[in-house]
């Protein structure tokens, strides 16, 4: 009985890893989202720098609004040392200064991830950064880019 | 010690210095705090943007051999302590290990002083011009720098902390002297008017307008005391000539029974010298005798010895007693003397 057991938990284990959906516990991916009904295409990661450093990007002729995602300090931390390579003041700064110059709008940022999905889901085009679980977990939204997975 | 704690200058020094303390941790808590966090962020912002730019160099031209050198020249300044990159080549991947020997895995750091190793690694991907991932860098950027720019940080803000109590100290104290000298010289001449000194003048200069309307209500207090013992000598005085000038005897006892004083009338009408009568228990006795019996001629009073009956011979009532200075009557506690009037409507 035990070795019937041990040898279906293996073939289990093994299914899994063949079809590559299996994670540790404690990995962790960043990934941009978009609502279901957006016409936003895949991004690439220098795009998707300079939409959330205030740059105005059009692709296939929409322009990304960013929505910044202040919910969870580590996911702002990892959003902006891989993404922006800026540490927050510095960041803050840039958009403060794109601002005043007139050569770009600032992000809006929300604490509440509620109201972020809500903001995203109710603005066109909208981007925003979630953990690759929570995107998962939450309906009507799709993945337009992979931005960090832990290890890698 | 107690005694000068609770004076005003203790008291100013302990209430400036417990103010003082309570305002520097919040103020240099404070301002320590927002600068290590503007260190850390510079820090942080430092790593990150360096790191971006070299695999943006990198990148142009993906070759492990320019790694190495770049890697190699950033590992002179000693900003970098570690650093590795994994490249996949048309040959292969290759993994290459600067700096110093680390067992296991890097663990990439977000926030400063992460993971305690002193050492904040960051991994970024090297990407080529046309949007290609070659392999990773690592790069693990020194915090000791930082650590030790904060500690010193610290050191200094603990010796402005010290030098800015001293300096509360000294001027509380300052304040304390300054403020106590005027209060002190109130005090003295206080003193000396409770003694009966009203004639000094009360000069006390102050600033301080609580202490100058002191000193004011002081003077007022002093002028207006010294109006009314010269009114008051004045006063005795003339009641002392109209008692000496007198036509009647007049004369005072204590409670005792002593004669304090008698005017020239009752000398010339008792016989006796003021010398040999004044607070004497024995002259009071004769004078009571003798006034007893001067006024008993006059007022039909019957003395009754020692009262012992307490009921007047003559009329069957209740005696009454009476001091000789009193009036008929008179219930004093200390009477020794009992009396009945005679008289038909007594």
């Amino acid at each position: 009985m035990k070795r019937r057991t041990l040898l279906a938990a293996i073939g289990l284990l093994a299914f899994l890893s063949a079809n590559g959906n299996i994670q540790p516990a404690d990995t962790r991916k960043l990934v941009l989202v978009t609502a279901e009904t957006s016409n936003v295409p895949t991004l690439s990661p220098e795009q998707v720098r300079r939409i959330y450093l205030g740059a105005a990007v059009n692709v296939d002729s929409h322009t990304v609004v960013p929505l910044r995602n202040n919910s969870d300090p580590l996911l702002r931390e990892v959003f902006l040392q891989k993404v922006v390579y800026l540490s927050e003041p510095m960041y803050e700064r840039t958009l403060m200064i794109r601002l005043l110059e007139g050569k770009g709008a600032r992000p809006p940022a929300y604490d509440n991830p509620n109201e972020l999905i809500a903001a995203l889901r109710a603005t066109p085009n909208a981007v925003t950064y979630l953990w690759a679980d929570t995107a998962a977990a939450t309906q009507g939204i799709r993945v337009v880019a992979e931005l960090w997975v832990e290890g890698k | 010690m107690p005694r000068f704690l609770h004076s005003l200058t203790a008291r100013l020094v302990l209430g400036v210095l417990m103010l003082g303390l309570l305002l520097g941790v919040a103020l240099f808590g404070s301002v320590l705090y927002l600068i290590t966090e503007d260190y850390k962020a510079q820090f942080i912002n430092h790593v990150r943007a360096q790191s971006h730019l070299l695999v943006a160099l990198v990148g142009q031209d993906v070759r492990s051999e320019k790694l190495d050198s770049m890697i190699s020249d950033i590992l002179l300044t000693g900003q970098v302590v570690d650093a590795d990159y994994a490249l996949e080549t048309a040959q292969g991947g290759r993994r290459t290990f600067f700096g110093r020997p680390r067992s296991g895995e890097i663990r990439e750091d977000f926030f400063f002083g992460e993971h305690g190793d002193n050492i904040y690694y960051i991994a970024v991907p090297i990407v080529s011009a046309d949007g290609a991932r070659h392999g990773a860098l690592s790069l693990g950027f020194d915090e000791t720098y930082v650590n030790e720019r904060l500690a010193q940080v610290y050191r200094r803000g603990a010796y402005l902390a010290a030098a800015y109590t001293a300096v509360l100290v000294l001027i509380a104290g300052m304040l304390g002297v300054y403020i106590g000298r005027p209060l002190k010289h109130l005090r003295q001449v206080s003193r000396d008017i409770v003694k009966g000194r009203l004639k000094r003048n009360l000069s006390v200069s102050s600033n301080i307008t609580e202490i100058a309307d002191l000193a004011g209500d002081l003077e007022r207090m002093r002028i207006e005391l010294f109006r009314r013992s010269e009114e008051i000598a004045a006063t005795a005085e003339r009641h002392r000539a109209i008692l000496e000038h007198a036509a009647e005897a007049i004369l005072t006892l204590n409670e005792e029974g002593h004669i304090e004083s008698f005017n020239v009338a009752a000398e010339r009408i008792f016989a006796t010298p003021k010398t040999r009568s004044s607070a004497r228990p024995s002259a009071a006795s004769s004078w009571r005798r003798r006034s007893a019996a001067a006024s008993n001629r006059t007022e039909n009073r019957v003395p009754v010895p020692g009262c012992r009956s307490r009921r007047c011979a003559a009329t069957a009532k209740a005696c009454r007693c009476c001091c000789p200075s009193a009036p008929f009557g008179t219930a004093t506690t200390r009477c020794t003397l009992r009396w009945c009037r005679t008289s038909a409507n007594a």
